[in-house]
């Protein structure tokens, strides 16, 4: 007896959920499963409280509202139509099916027609299956990491050890990252020099040859700032992760993937085995006759090999350890890293621990374009970064551009603004900010203007959204990989 | 076996406020819990987030909502989950019993057990489970909820009205007979619009001017109704009941104090342009009357065409002014007004139409037909032979409704009673226009040739001296000739009405023409904006008469909305958008669809203008970055309530 199916319902109190009182009122019968949400209009239904939805248990999301043309806040349920049509295009690359998140419009007087839907969804829902996201796409890698409060708890201990004398001992450790973050340090000039001069580098994998036997070797908490770059990507990169925590007084993610997962999360799209066997037998390019992928243990002059095994998924760093500051940005900028690096090496005034350090702003707010845009902006037609010369003063919005000023925290200038390019979101969300790709989708499909059909059509023409606005992000969302194969 | 909390960025909603929470189960007499079993549900304990938890027959009744008001005040409690019916039947009335337990009314969340659970069958255990859950949601999302109040604003009761047509002028004239003071801004130097420069008014071809002047002259002279003409909006803040309007005042150039109007500085001057008030018929000197008897009788200047403008070659109108009116070097002025209603009444403007030469429209015809135009009312183009045959005719592609067939007989009949030998036809699809009989009729028995027929647009070809043009009813095409061809001039929206919407944030429709249309039938006049009405043919082309009511009915709107001495509640609802997290990206502003977000010129952030938000909550889904924020529906409550209705999800427990 498959079990009935939880569906959260978002319904407007002017229509849906009017619907769902007259449904009652004359006894239709329909099944228990809807678990209600009144709201005030569609219009206040948020992308992120659909994932949220998913993410916490829901098999289905319902989202009911006036019919277009009739909404009683005049053109509320054309917004949600808009966000909710860009939001399903996202869960169709995380191989979410589309009957799990459905927007039906019923009036007020339409009772019966309340009581089919959710008679219908139930139905459809049934057959499906629990979606039981938690387990089926979140928990096995949290098993393999033994992400346990019993873990926490010991790496908090560490970190009471009293500390050698010396100047500050500092770690800059790369996990699963493209080395930007290693030029960052690098590419503070004067200030690399100074940095070098003040404090004892202890590992330095790009730089330095130091062994992990003497990493392991150094007493709990003997490095002062431990600077981690990458997401968490291998079994072995969680290792090192728990091996500098214990190390380190102060743990930094450093850098967008540390942070949110960066570029590196977007493999959370395809399962591990597809990637592999994508990369190692299916290129064109690739010469491998013996099919071999990486990962089976190798014998090589008297030594069995083996190399790190791929996580279900990428993870940022605060999923595997506590994290005690994050310093953002693809890679951080020498201003934010600078005044960071001062910060945390002088000790005093430091935010309370899990800050970002740069400043809780968005882009917008300090953006030089801003005065260009209209009060009201209204987007009939969106345009192409690679079809498109943007003009230099005005702001990227208004010209159909995506640009994400409005839902990343500033501290890059000068960035990709000033070089006549549209944000890309790379320092992540402003604080209080949950899910930062889905505030910017719900941000960009309110800028939507024109009749349902219109805003329907824009939704849809925009190629990849899941890599769009979550092209940093994605490990760190509240759906953070795709639904893995096989049978729930 | 994971008990691991999920990893990620999640942050917690903020800490509920404290408080006691309150938890009622009504029976609503023998309709709830016969499918849902209470007794699961009723037990203290099984509740940890209630002080109180307690169990009614009929809570809604007299003694219902007596006893509930003081088991709220015995067990000290501030906040209150009903598990009942339909919020959308008693919220209101338990928010009243909350109120006068001296509680904040908003900090009620009922639980829809009726309606939506009990009312719907099913199997007993499923819907208990469920009726658990959805209480503990309310729960959860009620410790979140926050006590809200009324605001209320002091308003201003004057009112600006824009535009000096028919319409404003009604308007203006209602309200300052009920001692309003009123700022009519005119953006031509003469106020009257387009009805004051007609020669006739159908149907009774009337005289327009005497139509007219009682009511301009009476605007004018008012104690209660300071006229500023060549005005424009060019900036509104605030809200309704506290508007403040600035206007831009281009100079006349001329002493209103002094001037006669006696027209010597006319005659002066050297510089001739083509005249705005005569169609492109005629010809008018840089200074002067707008046109032959306009109010107020003032001159004016145009300093485009103006020599001492151009390069201060000549001031000969200032220096031959008997009565030292000229001021050749004012200066614009810039003015600030508080207001509390603003009526838009702009008009429209007629557009040209093209063709061969002996092509012209019925907006030239008018002035040319009146005694003060260009040829002093005499039927003759330059150049062209006296016409012999005329046709007045409208196109298919009109959208304008009612004016055209009134043009176009009232024209014909202007043209037929003073020239009976002139044979003249109208081809305006009269058919289709109801109430129009009488009219047609009376044209027809002088002499009008009355053609269902339309014109069909842009086949006008020069046939000798005369017009060729292809008329259609239906499918069926006639080729005719005309000496002069009268095509109905495209009514649009007036010179700056795009401006002026953009600055009130109302909609337009696809001609251009303001919305009009508040959700209430019984609000004519209103627009989505509250505090602002749309009057006349700014709303879209109409007689003059049907200004006329629109002006008074605009003027009824405001004088029963905006009531001196009164105050404004605001909504206790409205969005509100934190002015340290809010970006200015504008996305609320966007999203918002009653136009209530405005952004503050000088730090650029965005605010609410509570007045006119209706608490949808779009601008708090658009936020990216939190700043915006829909009372009682945020996100930290939202969130809680998801979290509260999946939690036993999660934990595993079924079902």
């Amino acid at each position: 007896m498959k079990p009935p199916p939880r569906i959260v319902a978002f319904l407007c109190e002017w229509c849906a959920y009017a619907a769902a009182d007259k449904a009652g009122a004359s006894h239709q019968a329909y099944p228990q499963t809807l678990l209600t949400v009144r709201v005030p209009c569609t219009g206040r239904v948020e992308p992120a409280m659909v994932l949220q939805a998913f993410r916490e248990g829901a098999d289905g999301v319902l989202v009911g509202g006036c019919h277009p043309g009739d909404c009683h806040h005049v053109d509320g349920n054309v917004r949600a139509a808009a966000r909710l049509t860009l939001l399903s295009r996202a869960l169709d690359q995380l191989q979410i099916p589309r009957a799990r998140l459905r927007v039906e419009w019923v009036g007020a007087a339409e009772g019966t027609r309340f009581a089919e839907v959710a008679t219908q969804m139930t139905a459809e829902l049934t057959a499906l299956g629990p979606l039981d996201y938690q387990r089926r796409a979140l928990d096995s890698v949290e098993d393999a990491l033994h992400v346990t409060t019993a873990r926490l708890h010991q790496l908090e201990e560490a970190r009471g050890a009293p500390r050698a004398p010396g100047k500050p001992r500092v770690a800059f450790y790369w996990n699963a990252s493209c080395g930007g973050c290693e030029e960052a340090v690098v590419d503070l000039g004067d200030g690399f020099a100074a940095l070098a001069a003040a404090v004892e580098i202890v590992l330095w994998p790009v730089a330095l040859d130091t062994k992990k036997a003497e990493v392991e070797a150094m007493p709990d908490g003997h490095i002062d700032v431990a600077f981690v770059n990458g997401a968490i990507r291998l079994d072995d990169q969680d290792h090192w992760a728990v091996l500098l925590r214990r190390k380190s007084r102060t743990l930094v993610a450093f850098g967008a993937c540390a942070h949110l997962g960066g570029v590196v999360g977007l493999g959370n799209l395809s399962e591990p085995g597809t990637l592999l066997t994508t990369a190692y037998r299916d290129q064109p390019s690739i010469s491998n006759p013996g099919q071999v992928l990486p990962g089976q243990p190798v014998q090589a002059g008297g030594h069995e090999l083996t190399l790190p095994a791929l996580l279900s998924r990428a993870l940022p760093l605060a999923a595997a350890v506590p994290v005690d500051f994050t310093i953002p940005g693809c890679p951080p900028s020498p201003p934010v890293l600078q005044a960071a690096i001062d910060l945390l090496l002088s000790g005093a005034g430091l935010p309370p621990p899990g800050a970002v350090l740069a400043p809780n702003a968005s882009l917008c707010d300090s953006c030089p374009r801003t005065g260009s845009r209209p009060e009201r902006l209204q987007l009939t037609a969106l345009a192409r970064l690679a079809t498109t010369q943007p003009d230099e003063a005005t702001c990227f919005l208004a010209q159909g551009l995506i640009c994400h000023g409005p839902a990343t925290r500033q501290g890059c200038q000068p960035g990709c603004v000033e070089v006549n390019m549209p944000c890309r979101g790379c320092f992540g969300p402003l604080d209080g900010v949950v899910d930062g790709g889905a505030a910017m989708l719900s941000a960009f499909a309110s800028l939507f203007a024109g009749d349902l059909a219109t805003q329907q059509a824009l939704a849809t023409s925009l190629p990849d959204p899941a890599g769009t606005f979550w092209r940093y992000g994605l490990a760190a969302a509240l759906l953070p990989r795709r639904l893995p194969e096989g049978a729930p | 076996m994971s008990a691991s909390p999920p990893p990620g960025p999640a942050a917690a909603p903020p800490e509920p406020a404290p408080g006691r929470t309150g938890l009622v189960f009504c029976r609503c007499g023998p309709n709830l819990f016969n499918l849902i079993e209470l007794g699961p549900l009723e037990a203290r304990a099984h509740w940890p987030e209630a002080a109180a938890v307690a169990v009614q027959g009929i809570l809604c009744g007299e003694e219902g909502q007596a006893w509930l008001a003081g088991w709220l005040r015995a067990e000290r409690l501030d906040r209150l989950v009903i598990a009942a019916c339909s919020p959308r039947e008693h919220e209101l009335t338990f928010r009243a019993v909350m109120a006068r337990a001296g509680l904040n009314p908003y900090l009620l969340h009922m639980v829809n057990l009726r309606e939506q659970v009990e009312w719907i069958g099913g199997a007993p255990e499923q819907a208990t489970a469920r009726a658990e859950r959805l209480v503990r949601a309310g729960l959860a999302r009620v410790a979140r909820q926050e006590a809200r109040e009324r605001r209320q604003i002091d308003v201003n009761a004057d009112v600006v009205v824009v535009g000096g047509g028919a319409a404003g002028v009604a308007a203006a004239l209602a309200l300052a007979r009920k001692d309003r003071k009123v700022l009519l801004l005119e953006r031509s130097p003469a106020l009257g619009g387009l009805a004051a420069q007609l020669d006739e008014i159908f149907p009774d071809h009337l005289c327009a001017s005497c139509f007219m002047e009682p009511a301009l002259d009476e605007v004018l002279h008012h104690e209660r109704i300071e006229v500023l003409t060549e005005a424009t909006v060019t900036g509104v803040r605030g809200t309704a009941g506290a508007f403040e309007v600035t206007a831009a005042c281009a100079p006349r150039f001329v002493d209103a104090e002094k001037c006669i109007g006696c027209g010597q500085c006319s005659l002066i001057c050297p510089v001739e342009v083509v005249d705005p008030f005569a169609g492109g018929l005629g010809k008018r000197r840089a200074i002067g009357a707008a046109y032959p008897g306009s109010l107020p009788h003032v001159a004016v200047l145009d300093p485009a065409a103006c020599l001492h403008h151009r390069d201060g070659s000549c001031d000969s109108c200032q220096v031959g002014c008997g009565f030292d009116a000229i001021r050749l070097d004012a200066a614009a002025e810039k003015r600030v007004f508080n207001a509390g209603a603003i009526v838009v009444a702009t008009g429209f403007r007629p557009g040209e139409v093209s063709g061969p030469p002996g092509t012209i429209s019925t907006w030239q015809l008018e002035r040319l037909l009146h005694p003060g135009g260009p040829t002093e009312g005499k039927l003759e183009l330059p150049g062209r032979p006296p016409p012999g045959s005329v046709l007045l005719a409208s196109t298919a592609s009109e959208t304008d409704g009612a004016l055209p067939p009134r043009e176009l007989l009232k024209l014909a009949r202007g043209l037929t009673t003073r020239w009976p030998a002139l044979a003249v036809t109208v081809a305006g699809g009269l058919s289709r226009t109801p109430g129009l009989g009488g009219e047609a009729r009376a044209a027809a028995a002088a002499g009008v040739e009355l053609l269902d027929d339309e014109l069909l647009a842009g086949q006008e070809r020069p046939a000798g001296d005369a017009v060729e043009v292809r008329l259609a009813n239906g499918l069926l095409e006639t080729a005719r000739c005309f000496d002069l061809v009268v095509i109905h001039a495209p009514s649009l929206p007036a010179l700056g009405a795009e401006a002026l919407a953009g600055l009130l944030r109302l909609d337009r429709d696809a001609r251009g023409f303001f919305s009009e249309g508040s959700a209430n039938p019984f609000e004519p006049t209103s627009t989505r904006v509250a505090g602002v009405f749309v009057a006349g043919a700014a709303g879209g082309p109409r007689p003059i008469r049907e200004a006329i009511r629109d002006g008074a009915a605009a003027a009824g709107r405001v004088l029963a909305t905006l009531v001196p001495g009164e105050k404004h509640e605001l909504s206790a609802l409205a969005a509100e958008i934190d002015p340290v997290t809010c970006g200015g990206c504008g996305t609320c502003a966007s999203a918002c669809p009653y136009h209530a977000v405005v952004r503050d010129p000088a730090t650029l952030a965005y605010q609410v203008e509570a007045a006119t938000c209706h608490a949808c909550g779009s601008c708090a889904a658009s936020c990216p970055t939190g700043a915006a924020a829909a009372p009682h529906f945020t996100r930290a409550q939202l969130t809680a309530e998801i979290s509260a209705l999946l939690a036993s999800a999660r934990a595993g427990a079924s079902p």
